[in-house]
């Protein structure tokens, strides 16, 4: 079992200062009943605040990080793909795909990454899709950042719980100041994506 | 002259006693020898009293041409030994010639004796009382017997009795103030004062208070001075700072001290000095002397 | 002497223990070997007063006991032998305790040896202690005794305290240092009679205010010397009750300006603050008290005058001292914002024309009153009511102010602190303004380049704590940070020119929100005036040149003037983002990317006329197809393909322009194919066409009719050939992904219903 951490689109400095109060007593390092230690984290989008970076570095030293449309640091891949478990996952930003935020569109990216799972963001609205190919998720973005694509956004974040051939994704979501909870599963069939 | 008499005892015994020599008080006198003595303890105008026994050795017979007590008040001189200056004499017969066979008491008294001076032993003078019993014989020695006894005169307070007090210094290195409450002590008195420092330049290491005892005999170019330190007192441990005052209490009691005495009979003086000395660090001693009368006061 | 204690030898008892008592007058130990011996002789001594008490008890008169004792010649045994017996006199009652004990106390000044001296008067006070009269004591006697005891204690004290300070005097110059180290280990013989006359019961406040206090800061005073007024002040501070303090606080603070310059007043005084601090916390029914006395205007004023008098002390001393007042009135005071403010004011005049401090310690005490009210009120709104805040930072040297106003930055953050109106914040950038702008005399070339990163990332953090719900105060909020940021220079821009057009696109949406309610209202704040502070905010960024920044921001100014139905506004972003497109966007990575957020954002775009839509739509198709590599040539351009085909309701559909970009890609996949045949030798990967499949599929699926099931036909058989080709490069991702795409078509097809009938005249080989 491998619990991955998905946030994105946390445009600190520009448009927030910090991840929710909330959701960073959730995450700490170290397991327990109320808080995750997730292993990986996965985050596409905006990252521009070394704090932050060191922060979810500290919370899950496996970090896997693309590129955002403000991230003038080519460092960071435009997409990339990691197996965990079964499970392949995909990562990408967004803004490259276009229509923003288009599933059909994404879809189309998702086989081109041959992946199960593609995390990606763009419209800080959180999604997930379930199609033939496999799961889009958006986890929104992590601190409710201004959005054009999207109106009154809210903090949002997944956690997903790799175990076996299924995953079960976890949304959290800060609506005026509570933090709500939504599941998803989500299970593979042994045939797909093995060629 | 006569070399048998050497040879032979007195043929008796002389013994002088006084009418209270049981209740009246003693002077403890230290004899030459080092070894102390209780003497009887009279004062001037006291009427000197008492009995005179005369015992023969057995089967001697005492012949003589008269029997006399003497109350002698001597001066002697140590330098000029064995002459005494009798500045009193006092004589009483007590018997007329004749023999004496058996023990033979006389009475005798001295009525309002003239002591004016104190008995005094001193370094090179002795001032003494003594009561003298001559036996007068012919063709032998006289037989004598002496009997001293003390004298000790006391002195009414003193109607003024002035502090002393001074100021003294070297200059830029050491100014004092000291100040002695009185001048004039008596015995067992106590000696307050206390020393005020105007100025200290110099690195003292203590202060101490002697009592000195200046004793002058003879007169002229046989004068001879003798000073004794009777106490060494010591007033400060330390140096002190400008404006330091520092007490002094010095009983008297424990010392062996007289009155003063000033030219008794032309013969001597015994006067007393308190020596304030400060010593520095090098012992270098600076000291100031300061004469003091010492009385004898009545104890009551 | 045990022997002729244990015969009841009385003479030979004082004859043998003023022997013993010659041991003490040893000049040749040090003070700690002394104080060792010292012990001694004072056991020995309980021995011989308790032989006193018992020989007293026999019949012996105490009297001439205490006249016999006298005697001795050697002072120091003497003076010993006569406090022992003192003490037994005292307890006979014989003669009142305070005759004894005063003349105790004057005999005592035989000894001027320092040491010895000090010893002494310790043995007197240490026999003396349980003897003293006292309210309720047994040796009370009349009315005036306690002020006797009193007077005895400090007289002891004061004699005490002489002798300690000649110790210094004590022996050659060059042993100076460890001499005074060694005083200082004797310093409690002295304090302990500080603490024996606080724990008189008869030193009630009058005579605490009356006497005591008074003779203990005269010795203290004219004692002139350094480490005995620092430590008897201490001393006094930390025996004497705080509410003695409270009340004599003129009088012990008078004292304070005629100490000597190098006393470290300010320890003594932080905590004498510190104590009376507590004393405040302790319970609040003693606040009235603090105010009774005026509290802080004594002590502010002592500190004043300490200040002033030592022309000498170091500059940090004086901070500390503010430092330390400052806390006292946080702590005692914490609604007095003005009392705050006063010492601040204090601190700055104190520091006025010393420009900039070198000092690390100042700084480091400056930072500390700087952090002292953020850390109390954990809200900068509090702060920035003091006036002389700003004053005092503008004495620290670049770095750390710039230290001190991230520092504040972080209190923001950390108490999630609004700042909400534009005066707050003309007052917090007052603050920070080391870090908005270059202070004139810092090398650019010595920043450090993480460093500056951080702190302007801070500081763009800090603009979304800038809020007010009012519109037009957020509004003046917007254009006083622009100004600042304005003076930036170009390295900051960057960095500060974002979060502020994000705030302001936030507040024009909070305008189209309210677009309902305000109707017929004279309206102030529009979203077009916004527009337009952006639009030259933006511009300084270009200037600088950020083009890509710039380039982003105009995009994402005109998504929102689209929002807010402003036409020309939103054309005129968009010809901005193009000109910059055109003459600053230089690197081809640079061009993809900004190319992408172009056609994305035009893509969203719904209020453009057809005129200027088409303007636009044409352009970007241009700057696609004259991208520097073919395939993101290629790429750009079938992107360009969305921009005819909106998927909505009232969305442009113009299929045949989607078809045209389509094929126009497929030109361009091809020539790029031959371009890799030409250069290589060997086909390039078929990646482009199975990408380009991918949205014929797409809007075939969206019901574009120019995309025939043929046309898909056409392109999985070219598709095909080109893979059975000889010189084939293998592209394993390329060959996944058509995997993938076939197997999609497959599912399709499979999937029944519209959309299995619209596929069912595709063939496709089973991979």
């Amino acid at each position: 079992m491998v619990l991955v951490l998905a946030l994105g689109d946390l445009h600190i400095p520009h448009r927030a200062t910090e991840l929710p109060a909330k959701f960073k007593s959730m995450l700490v390092p170290g397991k327990s009943s109320t808080s995750y230690a997730p292993e990986i984290s996965v985050s596409s989008g905006p990252f521009k605040f070394k704090e932050v970076h060191d922060y979810l570095k500290s919370l899950c030293p496996d970090m896997h990080i693309t590129r955002g449309e403000y991230d003038e640091d080519l460092r960071y891949p435009e997409t990339k793909t990691l197996t965990i478990g079964q499970f392949k996952l995909g990562l990408c930003h967004g803004h490259q795909v276009i229509p923003w935020g288009d599933l059909d569109s994404l879809a189309m990216l998702q086989r081109e990454l041959d992946v199960d799972i593609l995390v990606t963001g763009h419209t800080h609205q959180f999604k997930a899709y379930k199609h033939e190919g496999g799961v889009v998720i958006n986890p929104g973005s992590a601190t409710g950042a201004y959005s054009s694509v999207t109106y009154d956004v809210n903090p949002s974040f997944v956690l997903m719980d790799i175990d076996g051939l299924r995953v079960v994704v976890y949304v959290y979501e800060l609506i005026d100041g509570e933090v709500k909870v939504d599941k998803i599963d989500f299970k593979k069939t042994a045939t797909q994506s093995t060629h | 002259m006569n070399f048998l008499i050497g040879a032979f005892k007195p043929p008796c015994n002389i013994k002088i006693t006084f009418v209270d020599e049981r209740s009246r008080k003693k002077a403890t006198i230290k004899k030459e020898n080092g070894q102390t003595e209780l003497v009887p303890l009279f004062q001037s105008q006291e009427n000197i009293a008492g009995e005179i026994s005369i015992e023969p050795i057995q089967g001697k017979k005492v012949e003589h041409i008269g029997v006399k007590v003497e109350l002698l008040g001597q001066i002697e001189l140590y330098f000029d030994r064995g002459n005494f200056y009798d500045f009193t004499s006092l004589v009483r017969e007590l018997d007329v010639p004749g023999e004496i066979y058996d023990k033979k008491t006389y009475p005798f008294e001295f009525s309002t004796v003239e002591m004016p001076y104190e008995s005094y032993s001193g370094v090179n003078v002795r001032l003494r009382y003594i009561l003298k019993v001559t036996i007068s014989r012919n063709y032998v020695s006289n037989i004598v017997e002496y009997q001293d006894f003390w004298v000790r005169n006391y002195t009414p307070l003193p109607p003024i009795n002035n502090s002393i007090k001074m100021e003294v210094g070297i200059e830029d290195c050491l100014h004092i103030e000291f100040e002695y409450s009185k001048s004039k002590y008596h015995l067992k008195d106590v000696i307050i004062g206390k020393i005020y420092f105007l100025l200290v330049r110099i690195k003292i290491k203590n202060m101490e208070l002697e009592i000195r005892r200046r004793e002058s005999t003879g007169s002229g170019p046989n004068t001879y001075v003798e000073t004794e330190t009777l106490a060494k007192f010591e007033l400060m441990d330390g140096a002190p700072v400008r404006g330091e005052s520092i007490p002094i209490r010095l009983f008297l009691s424990p010392y062996e001290l007289t009155p003063t005495y000033r030219n008794i009979n032309n013969k001597f003086s015994v006067k007393y000095y308190l020596n304030l000395v400060l010593v520095d660090e090098e012992d270098r001693r600076y000291f100031k002397q300061q004469e003091i009368t010492i009385y004898r006061m009545l104890e009551t | 002497m045990h022997r002729s204690l244990d015969s009841n030898n009385l003479r030979d008892a004082l004859k043998y223990s003023a022997q013993m008592l010659s041991e003490l007058r040893t000049s040749r130990l040090s003070p700690h070997k002394y104080y060792e011996l010292y012990m001694r002789a004072f056991d020995e001594l309980r021995k011989l007063e308790m032989f006193f008490k018992e020989e007293v008890q026999r019949g012996f008169s105490v009297i001439d006991l205490y006249e016999l004792v006298q005697h001795a010649g050697n002072i120091l045994p003497r003076l010993y032998l006569l406090c022992t017996v003192g003490s037994v006199y005292i307890k006979s009652k014989e003669a009142p305790a305070k005759d004894v004990l005063k003349d105790l106390v004057e005999m005592c000044r035989g000894i001027q040896h320092p040491v010895r001296g000090l010893f002494l008067r310790s043995y007197l006070s240490q026999v003396s202690r349980d003897k003293l009269p006292d309210i309720g004591s047994e040796y009370e006697g009349d009315a005036d005794s306690v002020v006797e005891s009193v007077e005895f204690v400090l007289q002891n004290f004061t004699e005490m305290n002489k002798l300690w300070v000649r110790m210094q005097h004590q022996g050659p110059v060059r042993e100076k240092e460890k001499r005074e180290k060694e005083r200082s280990e004797l310093r409690d013989l002295v304090g302990k009679n500080l603490h024996v006359l606080s724990q008189i019961e008869g030193v009630d406040l009058d005579m605490y205010k009356e006497t005591v206090l008074p003779r203990i800061l005269e010795q203290v005073v004219n004692c002139k010397d350094e480490i005995a007024q620092y430590y008897l002040m201490d001393c006094t501070i930390q025996v004497f009750p705080d509410e003695y303090h409270l009340q004599t606080l003129e009088t012990l603070l008078g004292a304070f300006p005629q100490l000597q310059p190098t006393v470290d007043i300010k320890t003594v005084l932080s905590r004498l603050m510190e104590r009376l601090s507590n004393y405040a916390a302790s319970s609040t029914e003693v606040l009235p008290e603090f105010l009774q006395v005026e509290a802080f205007a004594k002590l502010s004023n002592a500190i004043g005058k300490v200040v002033e008098a030592q022309v000498d002390m170091p500059v940090v001393g004086a901070i500390s001292l503010y430092v330390s007042l400052l806390t006292f009135t946080l702590r005692v005071h914490p609604d007095r914002l003005d009392y705050v403010d006063q010492v601040l004011g204090a601190c700055a005049k104190k520091l006025i024309g010393k420009a900039k401090l070198e000092d690390s310690k100042a700084t480091k005490q400056i930072v500390a009153l700087l952090s002292a009210p953020l850390e109390k009120y954990n809200d900068i709104v509090t702060a920035l009511k003091l006036s002389n805040y700003p004053r005092v930072m503008d004495h620290l040297d670049a770095g750390t102010n710039k230290v001190m106003a991230v520092v504040i930055i972080q209190s923001i953050m950390k108490n999630m602190t609004c700042i909400s109106t534009a005066d707050k914040v003309e007052a917090l950038f007052e603050l920070i303004k080391g870090l908005i702008k270059d202070m004139d005399e810092t090398p650019v070339d010595e920043l450090d380049e993480e460093d500056f990163k951080e702190e302007q990332n801070s500081v763009a953090r800090l603009i979304h704590m800038l809020h007010n719900d009012d519109p037009e105060e957020m509004l003046k909020i917007i254009c006083t940070v622009r100004k600042h940021f304005l003076l930036g220079g170009p390295r900051r821009l960057p960095f500060t020119v974002p979060p502020l057009v994000f705030s302001a696109l936030k507040l024009v949406r909070r305008l189209q929100g309210q677009d309902g309610d305000v109707t017929g209202e004279e309206v102030s704040v529009t979203p077009k005036k916004i527009f337009q502070i952006l639009h030259q905010t933006i511009e300084a960024l270009s200037i600088i040149p950020s083009p890509e920044l710039a380039l982003r921001l105009y995009l994402q100014c005109a998504e929102a003037a689209n929002d807010c139905d402003l036409e020309p506004v939103a054309y005129e972003f968009f010809t901005q983002a193009f000109i910059l497109y055109e003459e600053e966007v230089a690197d081809s990575k640079a061009q993809v990317t900004a190319i992408h957020l172009i056609i994305g954002t035009l893509q969203r775009m719904n209020i453009f006329g057809v005129e200027n839509r088409d303007t636009l739509t044409h352009k970007s198709t241009g700057y696609s197809a004259k991208l520097l590599k073919k395939p993101d040539q290629c790429r750009a351009v079938y992107a360009c393909a969305h921009l005819f085909w909106v998927d909505d309701q009232d969305g442009i559909k113009d299929g045949e322009r989607v078809l045209l970009c389509l094929k126009r890609a497929l030109r361009i996949a091809n020539a790029a194919q031959q371009m890799a045949n030409v250069t290589r030798g060997s086909s390039g990967s078929v990646a482009l066409f199975v990408e380009i499949l991918n949205k014929y599929l797409y809007f075939f699926e969206k019901g574009n009719l120019q995309i025939t099931s043929a046309a898909i036909q056409g392109l999985v058989e070219l598709i095909m050939n080109e893979l059975q080709s000889d010189n084939m490069t293998s592209d394993p991702s390329a060959d996944t992904f058509l995997a993938s795409t076939l197997r999609y078509i497959q599912f399709q097809k499979q999937k029944g219903g519209a959309m299995g009938e619209k596929y069912e005249q595709i063939k496709v080989a089973k991979v």
